[in-house]
């Protein structure tokens, strides 16, 4: 495959990596004993390995997959013109949407500590949003009257 | 001409110039996330030669905010960067040779890592502490160590083509794209770092507070006009703290020991001080505290130079109801067991009868509900 070649030509395996490799693995390995010795405790290295490796797992099989499914099912719906800054409303709206989903559905909140996420996240992700579309609408129409004249 | 992928967003976003981009955005929020979150973790467990100065009062704010919203910014970057190599990961064969081979396998505990931390980093400070079935501050800790020792290995060896394809002039994109372009979706990715930064920053960089509608907390909101961590009904102290025999316990290497009750310690000369709640978690709200100097106490007790003190919580079942004070903030002029906040008493949910409260330290360092000042 063509790729595998492309992937070549940007790595450079000359003595600095192999220095950085013995720096970067030493670190690597630091990290590892920190997790194992438990000196400061309760790190379960199990259940830190598992989230670790799982949210590698999670991204590369179910979370990149679905990313580009959507994708190929939206970007030939929309029409031609409106394609790019939708696409670009969409990534900003997503990752705002991920960060916020917790807050949303409140599950940090605290009974006995009312300070603790003390707003209306719903509103306030649907306020984030509004903005990003606004925006988005905004150059929509500025694109637009550009290819007019 | 066009390369065909298949993939929804058009095929030329998978494409090298892009993903140096990202990674060096990458490179620069994580870096300031490690250098940050060393220096926080440093002031809670001090090694012998790090002594934390107690001025710049805001130093401790500064740097906390920044790792947290460093890391919030890494959000789209991290995601977006993944999607753009992603092809990479089905590459065929997987190494063209041993050096590529470690090279790749290095990328384990890059991504992992680098998920794992702004993953656990994010609901941490949303408080949604069942995915994590450990310890949030040794694990986010010790798996920052892997991420970056992994990204030196990474950074390295792209670091030449990155820097040969920053440097050298873009190309031409066609006129009439299919989707985004290279840039439009660099735009994106950027706009939404700045999107979750503007909606968060607010609740430690006060002029932007009216933005914050999606920040973990606000600084209108809380007892006495500040926000509050631990709630008094949390720690479950009420008892204890309302005592009307409480009394403060100065101890350990002191020529006379006190015990003083809330009487004797109003009595005392009352010093001011403007001092930000500083919490680890990167919100932060500046306050107005009125209390016993610490300096003016030990003084009282006998001591003299600059000791370091251990402060410990009335409240029992917390790991973080002991703090310490190193010899340079024990001197800081500053450094208070407060009585009142903003201009009234201090409440049960800051801390009544007596809190700690000093400058450039975390805030839950901030003991609150002093029972003991024990001199080391």
């Amino acid at each position: 495959m063509k790729q595998s070649a492309d992937a070549g030509e940007t790595s450079s395996h000359a003595w600095p990596f192999w220095v950085a490799l013995a720096g970067g693995w030493s670190m690597i390995g630091f990290g590892i004993h920190g997790i194992v010795d438990r000196v400061g405790g309760r790190t379960n290295p199990f259940g830190l390995a598992r989230l670790f490796i799982g949210l590698n797992v999670i991204h590369d099989a179910v979370v990149a997959p679905l990313v580009i499914v959507a994708g190929v099912v939206l970007g030939p719906v929309l029409p031609r013109r409106a394609r790019p800054v939708v696409q670009g409303a969409v990534i900003v709206s997503a990752v705002v949407a991920l960060y916020a989903y917790p807050l949303v559905r409140g599950y940090g909140r605290i009974a006995e500590s009312p300070s603790v996420l003390p707003l209306n996240y719903g509103h306030g992700l649907a306020v984030v949003l509004a903005a990003i579309w606004a925006v988005a609408l905004v150059i929509m129409a500025v694109r637009w009257a550009a290819a007019r004249d | 001409m066009s390369r065909r992928s298949g993939l929804g967003f058009s095929s030329r976003l998978h494409d090298e110039r892009v993903a140096a981009t990202l990674g060096l955005g990458l490179g620069v929020t994580f870096g300031l996330c490690f250098v940050t979150g060393l220096i926080s973790h440093a002031i809670q467990h001090p090694p012998s030669w790090f002594t934390w100065p107690p001025r710049p009062v805001n130093l401790y704010r500064v740097t906390q905010g920044i790792h947290v919203l460093s890391g919030i910014a890494s959000i789209p970057l991290l995601l977006a960067k993944l999607w753009v190599v992603y092809p990479k990961l089905w590459t065929w064969p997987p190494a063209r040779d041993v050096a590529h081979a470690i090279e790749r396998i290095t990328l384990v505990p890059l991504i992992g890592g680098g998920l794992f931390l702004v993953f656990t980093g994010v609901i941490n400070i949303q408080y949604w502490y069942s995915p994590m079935p450990f310890f949030f501050p040794p694990a986010h800790h010790w798996a920052a160590w892997i991420t970056i020792g992994a990204l030196i290995v990474h950074v390295t060896a792209k670091g030449t083509a990155t820097r040969r394809l920053l440097l050298s002039p873009a190309p031409v994109e066609s006129a009439a794209p299919e989707g985004l372009s290279r840039r439009g979706f660099l735009g994106a990715v950027f706009a939404g770092s700045g999107a979750l930064v503007l909606a968060v920053a607010g609740d430690t960089v006060a002029p932007l507070h009216r933005l914050a509608v999606l920040a973990p907390r606000s600084l209108e909101k809380g007892t006495q006009g500040l926000p509050v961590n631990r709630s008094a009904a949390q720690a479950r102290v009420a008892p204890r703290a309302l005592d009307p025999d409480y009394r403060l316990v100065v101890e350990g290497r002191v020529p006379s020991p006190l015990q003083l009750s809330l009487a004797d310690l109003r009595a005392m000369p009352q010093h001011e001080a403007g001092l930000p709640i500083s919490c680890v978690e990167g919100w932060s709200a500046a306050a107005h505290w009125r209390g016993v100097p610490v300096r003016d106490l030990l003084g009282r007790a006998g001591v003299t130079g600059r000791p370091q003190l251990r402060v410990v919580s009335l409240e029992t079942d917390n790991l973080y109801a002991v703090s310490e004070v190193n010899s340079e903030q024990v001197g800081d002029r500053d450094l208070l067991l407060a009585l009142e906040l903003n201009g009234e008493p201090l409440h049960l949910d800051h801390g009544f009868p007596v809190r700690l409260i000093g400058p450039a330290r975390p805030g839950v360092a901030q003991t609150k509900w002093v029972g003991k000042v024990i001199v080391l």
